[in-house]
């Protein structure tokens, strides 16, 4: 192992037995004829964080997240393929446990520090801290069993961090505090990622993927499914879950008709616009319709990539349908460069009106706006879906990438422009 | 014995662990009731008092030692204390790791502690108990200068029950039946040790039975402690011991061996 390796999976697999008798292990044991149903959690897992990393893990339900973690805290053990951790793991792997809930919340900190191999003296010196970082301050005397389920998940990561790890392990734990409290974890697990420290997180949350972690991985039946920039990865889930049902991995046709220019970005943005490269943009759906051909467009007819803010222009895209389709919802999005929608619309948005188009018929879509964004990078994303489910029929994140300039009055932070004008003058004196 | 040594190590390292858990332990069993904790330590002494006024007084036991005829109730109680804490582990060790399912499955957690925390948790409670045969048998006369070998002999039965703890425990996770079998050994066992018979008059058979049965070791030298007040039994100052290790060592390993795969059968 690299010292900078913190964790390196090599080819991990993970099988549950799952017999259906109790007297089954026994028997088997005894006389080595297979009686349980393998069910196979994790195969060929690869994957190497580095110290100081912050990864984020996503996955649906039973894809094997919560197995994952468990593997590496220690808990489990794998059935094949190599595990090295290097350092102290603290790990929050489920609300209060190691808690008892008759206890009160401070017994219940000296006893998940001495879980955690710390000494009365050492819970002692922390003990202020960790109520302090709980804000329980006026429920610390109190019986666990009485916290709402928020403070409890407050106590239990309060008294995780305060051995301060080498990696933290934390599966959806911090979920069901408040949005404060999330905030203040956030900030914490930042600066602890700062002083070298590793940390894996299972979320649904995108945001919180996209603006703490600088690596994202995919789990879906067992394997990863894909790793990768927290941006690309979290579009890529949001399309696992609401895509088709089918094999959607396929349908993925990164890229197929052209490579966008996309700005890479990091998240502590440092490198945030400077680095632009050339990079796939992710298209998946159904393949009930094909985008065939998009644009952004002055009135003229002019393909654009620079605009001045205030003008008008239009977005364009063609659509072949291959199949009879009676719900289609078919728009336009723009998203900056951290992902967030700007804007967005649709024929559903605009008046909740599907459309319908059978098979072999082409159509167009169009949308005309006055560009009243603030100067920046943009990036427009295509998309046809079903109304009923939302299940997507076409979609290309990202396809066109666009400048906006001219607001050069107003704060470069500025995200619209609101057409303003400054005016200061001297009042008169009564 | 590297991993002997890693276990004193663990257990150096997590005594503050071990006594808090040791702790919450007896005071978890008696929750909610009006005196609580002291059930723990006042139920041993009840049941050794009743012990004592049966043998001294309801059903006078006595019995031919050389010439001088001996009340042996101290005798009983000596053989009393001592399965009574066999008896607490054996029937405690099957749920240790189920009741503690969430630790062993949850957290990072040092897992050998638990069987040491209960085995603890069962002695202990026993001091009061040994406390009364101690009391007792100087009421009886029969204390020596010997039965300053206490310690030694607590340590022995310390040992041997962390080692019962560790093999039931992991039994109870593969072999749930471990529990009801147990229940049943335990009311027989009281009858096939030298506990509530008469030395000098045991019928040949049961001295037979007394020999293959590993607990008898153990009785006997509680027996040579507070009763004989010498070794009366030097057998059994070899094997209890021998016994007593043997059984930790069987038990460390097959708890290490099955530690990993104790998450995926809990």
């Amino acid at each position: 192992m690299t010292g900078h390796d913190a964790i390196r999976i090599i080819n991990l697999g993970k099988k549950y037995r799952i017999f259906s008798h109790p007297a089954d292990p026994l028997l088997e044991l005894m006389f080595e004829k297979s009686r349980h149903i393998s069910k196979q959690a994790l195969e060929d897992i690869n994957l190497t964080v580095k110290r100081g990393e912050i990864v984020g893990i996503m996955g649906r339900n039973g894809a094997g997240k919560s197995t994952l973690l468990k593997i590496i805290a220690g808990t489990l053990e794998s059935t094949s393929g190599e595990l090295e951790v290097n350092g102290r793991i603290s790990s929050i792997l489920e609300l209060g446990t190691g808690f008892h809930p008759e206890y009160t919340g401070r017994e219940n900190i000296f006893m998940g520090g001495f879980c955690m191999g710390l000494t009365r003296a050492e819970v002692n010196s922390r003990l202020h801290e960790i109520i302090n970082f709980s804000e329980l301050n006026d429920v610390i005397d109190q019986p666990f069993k009485t916290y709402s389920t928020g403070m409890q998940a407050r106590l239990t990561f309060s008294t995780a961090i305060s051995v301060e790890p080498d990696i933290l392990i934390v599966d959806e734990a911090l979920s069901v505090g408040d949005a404060k409290f999330q905030k203040k974890c956030i900030s914490w697990m930042r600066n602890l990622s700062k002083k070298d420290a590793t940390i894996l997180l299972v979320t649904h949350d995108s945001n919180t993927i996209t603006s703490l972690c600088d690596r994202a991985v995919i789990l879906e039946s067992g394997q990863i499914y894909s790793e990768g920039e927290p941006k690309k990865i979290t579009e890529e889930y949001q399309n696992l879950l609401f895509g088709g049902s089918e094999n959607i991995k396929n349908n993925i046709t990164a890229g197929q008709l052209n490579n966008v220019q996309s700005a890479s970005y990091s998240i502590n943005g440092e490198s945030a616009d400077k680095n632009i490269q050339n990079k796939q943009n992710v298209r998946y759906g159904n393949n009930k319709a094909k985008i065939k051909d998009w644009g952004l467009y002055d009135l003229a007819g002019n393909v654009l990539s620079n605009m001045m803010s205030g003008a008008d222009f239009k977005l364009e895209m063609d659509v072949n349908t291959l199949m009879d389709i009676d719900d289609i919802s078919c728009g336009f999005a723009i998203k900056d460069k951290r992902g967030t929608v700007l804007w967005g619309m649709t024929n559903i948005s605009n008046d909740d009106n599907p459309y319908t188009s059978k098979t072999g018929e082409q159509f167009n879509v169009t949308i005309k706006a006055k560009m009243w964004l603030a100067a920046g990078e943009y990036f427009i994303t295509l998309g046809v879906a079903h109304d009923k489910d939302g299940e997507k029929i076409d979609f290309i994140e990202d396809a066109i990438r666009f400048s906006v300039a001219g607001t050069n009055k107003i704060f470069t932070t500025s995200v619209v422009n609101l057409q303003s004008q400054f005016n200061i003058q001297t009042l008169e004196k009564n | 014995m590297k991993l002997i040594f890693k276990v004193i190590n663990l257990f150096s390292s997590r005594h503050e662990l071990i006594m808090e858990l040791v702790r919450r332990e007896l005071k978890d069993r008696h929750t909610g009731q009006v005196i609580g904790v002291i059930w723990s330590f006042g139920h041993p002494v009840l049941l050794m008092s009743l012990y004592a006024v049966l043998f001294a007084y309801v059903f006078p036991a006595r019995f031919s030692l050389g010439s001088i005829q001996t009340d042996f109730s101290t005798n009983i109680l000596a053989g009393v204390i001592c399965w009574l804490a066999f008896q607490d582990i054996l029937s405690r060790s099957p749920a240790i790791l189920l009741t503690h399912a969430s630790l062993v499955k949850q957290i990072v957690f040092p897992v050998e502690v638990l069987p040491v925390k209960t085995a603890i948790a069962s002695l202990l409670p026993y001091a009061g108990g040994l406390v009364f045969a101690i009391g007792f048998s100087t009421f009886k006369g029969n204390l020596s200068l010997f039965s300053l070998a206490l310690p030694v002999l607590i340590l022995i039965q310390v040992i041997a029950m962390v080692g019962i703890a560790f093999i039931f425990s992991v039994f109870g996770v593969f072999l749930k039946d471990i529990r009801d079998l147990i229940i049943v050994f335990n009311s027989a066992n009281l009858f096939a040790q030298p506990i509530l018979y008469n030395p000098s008059a045991t019928p040949e058979i049961l001295q037979w039975i007394f020999v293959f049965n590993p607990f008898s070791y153990a009785v006997w030298c509680w027996q040579d402690l507070l009763f004989y007040g010498s070794i009366e039994h030097p057998v059994a100052w070899v094997v209890f011991p021998l016994e007593s290790v043997l059984v930790f060592i069987v038990g460390l390993n097959i708890f290490e061996r099955s530690k990993g795969t104790l998450g995926d059968n809990l």
